[in-house]
């Protein structure tokens, strides 16, 4: 095999193939530049509640779950809440039943999935226990079992309608989201933040397939697919995933210090098709932290809306993928579009997570118009936090250049995109923010913010941003360290009991700077000639990968020091034996 | 019903999550979010008894589909990856876009294939007695293993499931050797089977792994720039390192090994250099002739053979043998190549395979990539042309013969060809066109007066002939002449002049703007539209218009944005019988029948035009050729690239083989 000769007619190539990339910013018709995923004829819909998401449409009216709040809200036509029940702060999506007018709901805190029946009156029915941190819940087009996928112990976990059991289990790449099933019932795809591709479920067999998206490298460097949050079925066989696409290397190494190394963002946003036939084709979109989809069969057309753009972007002909015409039009409102559904009249129902209202878009052949709806409910935050939250998640020009980037494209949830970014020449890992920004300054991964403000500024002028008032980095810092920690794995408790006394033993020394309750000194330490802050393990099982630059995969590659020349772990944890690795690595996992 | 507001049910709550998560009591305090409600907790259920995950078996295969035909096909774009055998007898390509195609033999007689797998980040392959074994890895790092007949035919495709990602794969003729990202290696034996795997020695982290014959090398990082390498033992029972070599000089990236595994080709100094490295002394002794350091300048490309080393300075291909010091060898060498025992095999960054041997470069390609106009001949194939050359193709899509034409002769050929109907085509020279009569020979000159450029419409054989008088004319292919021109006061019209397809532009043939509002000036545009029904010779004015030029209509033309107005953009063709009309638009392809019903719409990148033979066959053609199925819309057969061989110059081809997507 021969690749990576760096001549000139090579990187011209892939320059051109970067070029090819397809922009989609309607309603410019515009081709994909590879060959279409689609087949000649349009799919087959997907009943609604296949997928999951933070809305639903009901015959008459909305039902949708606020994550900020934790309520299930009925609404009317118009917007207007009529019911609310309450299920559990930061609740993740639900799938509604309309034959059984049942609501499978997942409570991402309280590990379980809530039946609220949907008649006159929201109630509660019952609860299924789920693995750690239920998110993505869809029903399958039988309506007879129930798919929910489970973040902190990346599980998919199916239920049985009929007895109200969990049937099987299958396991799930690092960070899963959304959830969607195939029109024959045969399949479920689920997106994750931080694998470049769409888990595709088999669901006679329980396996999993990873589906690659497109992507277009640069100049022999990989760009990666991260942030899945939602994804949609067309059929049988074809499926889209709302994703960004990352390019974690500089385009120009000397200009490491900014902003991906040149003028365009190394980050952009994406609507990705995959078939499970080993078709796909990606198109770029305009809208920012792509957050929601949505598929209106009937007239074969696909909506996306994300987080850090007000608008709603409709994709025609969409199950065949030609990603050619198409309509885009604002929401009216800063939004923080959490969620998509198509109402029976074939409008599209968005809930704005930011404005805790549902916006109503009635599309005609040139036009998407939008009415939002009121306030449903009051935010949990105060009122800096939720101004630090909305800016968060806003790709504005005093944060990056060209208003290209927002906090929350790298910081996925708060998180990670688990990526290792060429910054000043050198690889350093994508730090996770939740849960880990109160009592661990300095921050950097050198120490060399000596609190959060600052770190922030710093940031910010990388990204190449004019910077923020004093007003909007306290109200960043304020909702940054208002972020909950990541939930941690299920992990056996006699296993976490042994691996914490090797943890604390002397003979292994970790304490000695990974110490108290955030597990850091709070110092720097030198290795490979750099000196480095010590970072907090808290939430370390969902921050992949490891080290400073990102050189270990995964825990057992950092414990037994594969390859890795860091001389920190290795030294002492390769000398352990597998069961001990193993015990050590479930109560990391715990942290 | 008023709207009801929850703002006053603000509430404090423990942090429930904290506790969810058994943080140590200890955690610093952090900035209390409101819960806006309490979890209202339903009857749970017992806790179900779950069937849990069953954990992947590493390195289990798993069938996936075999594609049910096969494709030839040129690359779309250019390629990326390169894998050839030792011997050197049949290549597999890696394409910009991620797409595979087998080059069964490198001799010309047989055409690349598409080989189906998922898009793909790296290729390797190797035999397995007379099948041909692709493995491919993906952006995940994920192997899939494809078993393929030489004639490209898939035999066996499978799904290896490796626990952790491959960052690295290569092949000697027995084994694939894969580097995970957890810098475990692993070989399998060419049925996919695990052959061994072994940790990289601890302390080091290896940047690259390097094959050639049964040798395979690992090259690790060590610090300021030196680097140490290993080989792997490839024993038929497990795998071992052998002892590291001596530390050596050199960039991190760019290394190839020598044949027999004791040398090193590569650089210093980010390319400045390039050195040949002894495994055996550590030593790296540069054998470039630059005397300056210049980054960038100097790339190893590889060993011919053991005395052998071939680099790239400042762009130009340089050998250097034991014996005989530096020499200029063929730029070809600077394409990236690949040496084997009896070749030398590149093609990196272009749509064609380079083949150098015994110090005879030649270039394995099509010369005809995409086409601009396609006819069908009475013969049942086609007349096409890529815009410069016309050629036949039979009924089944092949290249048949070219056709001999003075094009060529015309000093300012633009190499633009408009076919006007079987026997006759138009060239441009500067602004001017000439009419021949395609003969056996090489064709004759039928209307050299040049016109200033000519529209045509096959369907109707109507022909816009603008130059200082514009007329409109029916193109009389009996005679090979324009007979007499319609009766449109087209000189009254100097502003934009344009024939529409009458069945596209529901009977509109023409459109101007009057002269005294020019159609690049601001502000109102008057638009005429024509329309001729049957043999009459006076048009008669059906529509006017007046547009105004905001911005929006008119921007980015010298005259009306006709594409943006109008559906008359579309291709449109007839079926023979009338029946049928297909419309090629926005890059769909739409079928209707004869009372306007849309019997299907397909999606059809890369296609330019539509043409139906006296068969009702229907093809589309642009970036290759489909045959479409006037039911469904699929694609029947495809064909992208003709005039495939070895040719002795690299073919000028423009690739885009979007037409020919995976089986």
């Amino acid at each position: 095999m021969r690749s990576g000769l760096v001549l000139a007619i090579a990187a011209g190539a892939a320059s051109s193939a970067w070029a090819h990339r397809h922009e989609f910013d309607p309603p410019t018709a515009l081709s994909l530049g590879q060959a279409a995923a689609g087949g000649a004829k349009p799919a087959t819909a997907v009943p609604a509640y296949a997928t999951s998401s933070r809305i639903a449409a009901l015959e008459g009216g909305v039902l949708v779950i606020d994550a900020d709040s934790g309520w299930l809200i009925r609404t009317d036509l118009a917007g207007v809440a009529l019911q609310h029940v309450a299920i559990g702060l930061d609740a993740g999506t639900l799938a509604y039943d309309p034959v059984r007018k049942r609501a499978y709901v997942a409570d991402r805190r309280g590990d379980r999935v809530v039946v609220v029946g949907v008649d006159q009156q929201l109630a509660i029915q019952t609860s299924f226990p789920t693995p750690a941190e239920p998110y993505g819940v869809a029903l399958a087009p039988d309506r007879k079992t129930l798919l929910v996928t489970c973040i902190a112990d990346r599980t998919l976990v199916a239920f049985d309608l009929a007895s109200g059991k969990g049937t099987w289990r299958a396991a799930l790449d690092p960070e899963p989201r959304g959830i969607s099933i195939a029109g024959d019932g045969l399949h479920a795809a689920v997106g994750s933040l931080e694998v470049g591709a769409v888990d595709q479920i088999d669901l006679a067999n329980h396996k999993r397939a990873r589906l690659a998206v497109q992507t277009f490298d640069q100049a022999d460097q990989p760009e990666h697919a991260r942030g899945a949050f939602a994804v949609q079925y067309f059929g049988d066989h074809l499926m889209a995933a709302a994703m960004q696409l990352e390019l974690p290397v500089a385009r120009r190494a000397e200009f490491s210090d900014h902003y991906g190394g040149g003028e365009d963002p190394p980050i952009l946003h994406a609507v990705a098709f995959v078939d499970d036939r080993g078709k796909a084709a990606t198109a770029i979109t305009n809208v920012n932290e792509p957050r929601a989809l949505a598929w209106d069969g009937a007239h074969d057309v696909l909506y996306v809306a994300g987080m850090a753009s007000d608008s709603l972007v409709q994709i025609k002909h969409a199950s065949q993928v030609d990603v050619a015409a198409g309509l885009t039009g604002s929401l009216g409102v800063r939004c923080g579009a959490d969620g998509l559904a198509i109402a029976g009249d074939g409008d599209v129902l968005v809930w704005c997570s930011f404005a805790r209202a549902v916006v109503r878009v009635t599309p005609s052949a040139s036009r998407l118009d939008a009415k939002v709806g009121p306030e449903l409910v009051s935010s949990n935050l105060d009122a800096t936090q939720h101004l630090g939250m909305v800016m968060f998640h806003t790709a504005s020009s005093d944060v990056s250049q060209a208003a290209g980037l927002s906090c929350g494209n790298c910081h996925l949830d708060g998180r990670s995109d688990g990526e290792s970014w060429l910054i000043h020449e050198e690889r350093l890992q994508t730090p996770m923010l939740a849960g880990r920004t109160v009592g661990t300054a300095p921050f950097k991964w050198d120490g060399g913010a000596k609190d959060l403000p600052t770190s922030l500024r710093a940031t910010i002028e990388r990204l190449g941003g004019t910077g923020l008032s004093k007003k909007h980095i306290a109200a960043l810092t304020a909702y940054l360290e208002a972020l909950p920690a990541v939930r941690t794995p299920t992990r056996p408790a006699a296993a976490v009991a042994r691996g914490k006394a090797l943890f604390e033993s002397a003979e292994l020394g970790c304490t000695s700077c990974h110490d108290g309750a955030m597990r850091t000194d709070r110092e720097r330490h030198r290795f490979g000639g750099k000196a480095i802050d010590t970072p907090s393990l808290v939430g370390l099982a969902a921050s992949a990968p490891y080290f400073h630059d990102g050189s270990a995969p995964t825990l057992d590659a950092l414990l037994r020091d594969h390859g890795t020349v860091h001389g920190m772990a290795g030294d002492e944890t390769g000398k352990l034996g597998d069961e001990q690795t193993t015990d050590l690595k479930a109560y990391l996992e715990t942290l | 019903m008023p709207p009801p507001r929850y703002g006053g049910m603000k509430r404090w709550l423990p942090w429930l999550v904290l506790a969810a998560c058994a943080r140590p009591p200890s955690e610093p305090a952090r900035p209390a979010r409101v819960a806006g409600g309490a979890p209202v907790v339903g009857a749970p259920v017992a806790e179900p008894r779950v069937v849990a995950p069953a954990a992947d078996l590493p390195y289990a295969l798993s069938p996936l589909p075999i594609a049910p035909h096969t494709i030839a096909a040129i690359v779309d774009g250019s390629i990326a990856e390169l894998a050839v055998p030792a011997d050197g007898r049949y290549a597999v390509t890696l394409d910009t876009s991620g797409g595979v195609l087998l080059w069964p033999t490198l001799d010309g007689k047989r055409e690349p294939v598409v080989v189906a797998t998922r898009i793909g980040a790296q290729v390797a392959t190797l035999r397995d007695g007379d099948a041909i074994v692709i493995a491919v890895v993906d952006k995940l790092g994920q192997l899939e293993l494809v078993r393929v007949t030489a004639d490209g035919t898939q035999v066996a495709h499978e799904d290896l499931a490796v626990p952790r990602p491959i960052v690295q794969l290569v092949a000697t003729s027995q084994r694939l050797v894969a580097l995970r990202d957890d810098q475990m290696v692993a070989a399998f034996d060419a049925r996919g089977a695990l052959a061994g795997e072994l940790e990289t020695a601890r302390g080091e982290r290896i940047a690259q792994l390097l094959a050639r014959n049964e040798h395979v090398v690992a090259v690790s990082a060590a610090r300021r720039g030196k680097h140490t390498a290993r080989a792997l033992d490839l024993g038929a029972a497990s795998l071992a390192w052998a002892p590291p070599s001596k530390r050596f000089e050199s960039d991190d990236d760019g290394l190839a090994l020598s044949p027999d595994g004791k040398h090193l080709l590569g650089s210093i100094s980010n390319h400045s250099h390039v050195v040949k490295i002894d495994l055996v002394r550590g030593t790296s002794e540069e054998i470039d002739d630059s005397v300056r350091e210049i980054p960038n300048s100097q790339f190893a490309v590889g060993f011919r053979d053991a005395r052998t080393a071939v680099f790239v300075e400042d762009g130009k291909a340089i050998q250097r043998r034991d014996a005989r010091g530096l020499e200029s060898i063929d730029e070809a060498y600077a394409h990236g190549v690949t040496f084997t025992t009896e070749l030398a095999i590149g093609g990196l960054g272009a749509p064609y395979l380079v083949v150098i041997g015994d110090d005879r470069t030649k270039y394995l390609g099509y010369r005809v990539g995409t086409l601009a106009d396609a006819l069908p001949s009475s013969d049942g194939g086609w007349l096409a042309t890529d815009g410069g050359s016309l050629f036949h193709l039979d009924a089944s899509l092949r290249l048949d013969k070219r056709i001999k034409t003075p094009f060529p002769d015309h000093p300012g050929w633009d190499r633009s060809v408009t076919l006007l109907d079987e026997r006759h085509a138009i060239v441009s020279e500067d602004s001017k066109r000439f009419v021949y009569a395609l003969g056996a020979d090489r064709g004759d000159l039928v209307a050299g007066k040049g016109y200033g450029g000519i529209e045509i419409v096959h369907s109707t054989g109507l022909a816009l002939l603008p130059g200082a008088q514009p007329t409109l004319a029916r193109w009389n292919a009996e005679k090979g002449t324009f007979d007499a021109a319609l009766d449109v006061d087209l000189p009254a019209y100097t502003g934009f002049i344009r024939l529409l397809d009458p069945a596209a532009a529901g009977g509109m043939i023409a459109m101007s703007a009057a002269d005294d509002e020019a159609s690049d000036r601001p502000g109102k545009q008057k638009i005429t539209f024509h329309e001729v029904y049957g043999p009459v010779s006076k048009p008669r004015v059906r529509d006017r218009y007046e547009y105004v030029d905001n911005g929006e209509l008119f921007s980015g033309h010298s005259g009306p944005n006709l594409d943006g107005l109008l559906p008359a953009a579309a291709v449109r063709a007839t079926s023979t019988d009338r029946t049928l009309i297909v419309e090629l638009a926005n890059n769909r392809i739409t079928m209707f029948d004869h009372d306007g019903n849309v019997r299907w719409a397909r999606t059809a990148n890369g296609a330019r035009g539509l043409a139906w033979n006296r068969d009702d066959d229907l093809i589309a053609f642009g970036d290759g050729i489909a045959r479409i199925a006037l039911e469904t819309g699929e694609y029947t057969e495809q064909r992208c690239g003709w005039d495939f061989g070895l040719w002795d110059a690299a073919p000028q081809t423009a690739t885009n083989a979007r037409m020919c997507g995976l089986p």
